[in-house]
């Protein structure tokens, strides 16, 4: 007699993103092994990312052949006037379409790791071993200057690799020789580093693990939070930095990434030597609590960590709700979602390959800017440029409940949200092969309708504003435990996974 | 009378020979009187001399010196004392000269001295509270490069420098002036045996005045004494001098006669007398008796004339006078070696 067949249902297949760290066996089908090229979307879906188009139009020939823009920012001063800057082939650039060279006249940088902050109608690029630069508009033109011969700059500022406004001032730390020591400028004066309110703090002795180096700063929860290496301080009373005192110390976690810090309003997100951590914002009590947000991606984020040498940036979108990180050397960016956190307070973590930033940006409207080899891209759209980009998601291996029975997959119903001319293919495979199976199917083109849109004499459009896919592929083969998985080529359409029906049929035991 | 040419010439040798007997008598009296004066000044010179004298008290002796000095000698316990008190003097003294810079400096580290051990221990609290608030590093261009805290710690330090530089330029003042009070207070207090001393001698001259005294009232006393001594010498020399003068002339006249004086012939004149008859009054001496005259003089005569010692040899000592040899007659004569008498007798 025939068995009936069972339907399992994966609803919103990879919700809960990856999870490389725990077992697969018995983990929830919502994590996802792989699930690159991907976001949570805002329904909880896992959804391909956006692509991006070019904003700058003479990129290449500034660029050469360096690795391209790996400074971007967005200057907006007291007018409201914004300029974006950008760094690249040691040289700086201020524009959008077309990157203007506005390296001062007799100022070589030697790198592109600039960190810019705006503090009072000045933006202030601080590097490592560099004079730091004042960009500024304040005599109705535009200027970018070195600090010494910015006119009202007084003393003589630190050549830091970390620069912070905050609290009415500038914060710099990292300086070659002296990676223990603190700077401030004067208040509201981020050019003055000598006299008025200017000063230092050397936390040689504050650091709880005996010795570390400075490697961000932060401002947060009305904190000035100094990241060591393997330590962080909490000062409090930072507005008045002559009296602030220390407040909390955290030892065993540091910052690895200047770059890496991202304040997000309610979490303070960097990424230390055992992953992405955040600082929680509390108001009544005293310590801040800590969370891992990469949990579940710990050890394949660190190990790629480890093997990067060039500086990693990171980026934290209200918008689209994530946090990206990147990893240059690997052309990997890890996403994160930070619209809720899991029950373990990790986040939703998903992959980006192949767009391969060197710098991030979000602009005040939102926008986020990339700077690539190519220069500056905007974070839009479901293309890459020109080319279209693969989506990846693949399940953990499911025994759906049964451990000990055979699988036999019968069909597979697949909710597809967008999608449109999108070549995809199902992917599965048994006990832990990686030997998928694959069925390759395209999504129909659509129209969608056009709200707003005169098309008189046209054939009138009427369809849906969505685009709902459900392919249903036949499926063979059995197993104890199931793999499935879905491969998208994104060709400027939106592409989320709502839901995954499986028809299988449950065999003897094992 | 003799007549004659002879008899003026014994008249007039005679009364020569008188009259320079009488010079010198006078002369010889004058002689041994200013002698006799000169050893009476000295010896009264020798006896006012200054005596020394010695006042001697439990305190030490102090002895006067026939130049006039005196010369102190303490008792060795005051000597001692005097040294003690003196040499304590003289290190007062000593930091009385002492540069007043020098001196507030070693006051001021005598005051810092105490103030660095407290300090020293509100440092190390302040570091440690400055570490336990991670805020031993931290310097700030508004408060001179240091934290609020060290400020307000090295503005109190400085501050308690500048007391104290202060305080011990006060106090090393006024301790100069006590040790110049004090030095001087022994320095006055050394001098006081000697004082001491020189007051016993205050004290004792009187007590050596009034031998003195008597000493200077007996020498006025030889002085007076011997004064009217020679006084009454000399008066007896001239008296005895009048004296054998008058003999003489007596002697004279008694042998050469002697013409009425102008008194008698005044007097004979006024009674109507003649000059004949006053030239009568005139009376013949020995010599007219004797038939002098222009006749020689006999042999015998002229033996009674040597033994009076009217001299001469030959015929001219016939009729020569008295010599200056003693004429043994009566008390008149003038004994050799008076004058050594007198002087021994007022010596």
């Amino acid at each position: 007699m025939a068995q009936q067949l069972q339907n399992i249902t994966v609803a919103a297949p990879g919700f809960f993103g990856l999870n490389t760290q725990d077992s697969p066996i018995g983990l929830d089908p919502s994590f996802a092994s792989i699930a690159d090229n991907c976001v949570i979307d805002k329904s909880g879906r896992i959804a391909a990312r956006r692509g991006y188009d070019e904003v700058s139009t003479n990129g290449p020939s500034l660029l050469g052949t360096s690795r391209g823009i790996e400074t971007v920012y967005e200057y907006v001063d007291q007018s409201g006037s914004k300029y974006v800057l950008s760094a690249g082939n040691n040289k700086i650039f201020s524009g959008t379409t077309t990157l203007t060279d506005i390296t001062p006249v007799g100022y070589t940088p030697t790198g592109n790791n600039w960190k810019i902050v705006n503090l009072n109608d000045h933006a202030y690029l601080y590097q490592r071993g560099h004079e730091p630069l004042i960009y500024t508009d304040h005599d109705s033109s535009p200027t970018l200057e070195a600090h010494s011969d910015h006119s009202h700059a007084t003393g003589t500022p630190p050549q830091a690799n970390e620069v912070l406004a905050a609290y009415g001032r500038l914060w710099a730390a990292d300086v070659t020789g002296n990676k223990h020591t603190v700077y401030w400028s004067d208040l509201l004066n981020g050019h003055h580093w000598t006299g008025g309110s200017s000063g230092s703090l050397d936390v040689t002795t504050v650091f709880p693990t005996g010795h570390d180096e400075i490697t961000a700063l932060a401002a947060h929860n009305g904190f000035l939070i100094i990241f060591g290496r393997k330590s962080i301080l909490v000062y409090s009373g930072a507005s008045s930095p002559a009296s602030m005192t220390l407040a909390d110390t955290v030892e065993g976690v540091g910052c690895i990434a200047r770059d890496s810090v991202q304040q997000t309003g309610t979490d303070l997100l960097f990424l230390s030597d055992s992953g992405v951590r955040s600082f929680g914002r509390t108001i009544q009590e005293k310590s801040m609590p800590m969370r891992d947000i990469s949990k579940n991606v710990r050890n394949d984020l660190l190990n790629l960590v480890t093997q990067q040498t060039n500086p990693i940036k990171s980026l934290y979108s209200a918008e689209e709700a994530f946090y990206l990180l990147t990893l240059p050397d690997n052309n990997i960016v890890y996403c994160f979602d930070m619209r809720a956190p899991l029950q373990d307070g990790s986040h939703r973590a998903t992959t980006w390959s192949s767009l391969n930033p060197l710098s991030l940006a979000r602009l005040e409207d939102g926008t986020i800017y990339i700077g690539k080899n190519s220069g500056i891209v905007k974070y839009i759209g479901n293309k890459d440029g020109t080319s279209q980009y693969q989506m990846r998601y693949f399940s953990n291996p499911l025994d759906f409940g049964n451990t000990s029975n055979l699988k036999f997959l019968k069909k597979f119903n697949l909710t597809i949200v967008g999608g449109e001319n999108t070549a995809t293919t199902l992917n599965w495979a048994y006990d832990y092969s990686s030997g998928y199976s694959k069925q390759a199917f395209t999504f129909g083109e659509s129209n969608l309708a056009q709200f707003g849109i005169s098309e008189y004499n046209t054939d009138a459009e009427y369809s849906a504003s969505i685009l709902i896919n459900t392919p249903k592929v036949n499926t063979s083969g059995s197993g104890e435990v199931v793999t499935i998985g879905i491969e998208a080529q994104i060709n400027d359409a939106t592409f989320s996974i709502q839901k995954i029906d499986i028809h299988a049929l449950l065999g003897r035991l094992i | 009378m003799a007549d004659g040419l002879l008899g003026n010439i014994l008249t007039g040798g005679a009364e020569y020979f008188l009259g320079k007997e009488n010079i010198e008598g006078a002369m010889e009296a004058g002689l041994a009187g200013q002698q006799a004066l000169e050893q009476l000044g000295e010896r009264v010179s020798q006896e006012a001399q200054f005596k020394p004298f010695t006042v001697t008290t439990g305190l030490g002796t102090t002895a006067t010196t026939p130049e006039g000095s005196i010369d102190i000698g303490l008792a060795p316990e005051q000597q001692a004392l005097q040294q003690q008190l003196i040499g304590q003097a003289t290190g007062l003294f000593g930091q009385v000269g002492v540069s007043p810079a020098e001196a507030q400096s070693a006051l001021y580290e005598q005051m810092r001295a105490v103030q660095r051990p407290e300090e020293e221990r509100q440092r190390l609290a302040l570091e440690e509270r400055l570490l336990s608030q991670g805020r031993l590093g931290l310097q700030s261009a508004a408060y001179g490069g240091a934290s609020p805290e060290l400020l307000a710690q090295e503005t109190a330090r400085q501050e308690a420098m500048a007391r104290a530089n202060l305080s011990a330029r006060q106090q090393a003042m006024a301790e100069q002036q006590q040790a110049l009070t004090t030095a001087s207070g022994l320095l006055g207090a050394g001098y006081t045996p000697q004082q001491q001393a020189l007051e016993a001698l205050r004290i004792g001259t009187p007590v050596a005045q009034i031998a003195q005294a008597g000493q200077l009232a007996g020498t006025e006393l030889l002085g007076k004494a011997g004064l009217a001594g020679v006084e009454s010498y000399l008066q007896g020399t001239e008296l005895a001098n009048a004296l054998k003068l008058q003999q003489q002339e007596g002697l004279l006249g008694a042998v050469m006669g002697q013409q009425p004086t102008l008194q008698e012939q005044l007097l004979a004149q006024y009674v109507g007398m003649t000059p004949s008859q006053i030239e009568g009054l005139s009376s013949g001496g020995l010599l007219s008796s004797l038939g002098f005259g222009d006749a020689p003089t006999p042999d015998w005569l002229e033996s009674i004339g040597d033994f009076l010692g009217f001299g001469g040899s030959g015929g001219s000592s016939s009729t020569g006078g008295f010599n200056s040899a003693q004429s043994g007659i009566g008390s008149t004569q003038i004994p050799t070696g008076g004058i050594s008498a007198l002087l021994e007798a007022i010596n």
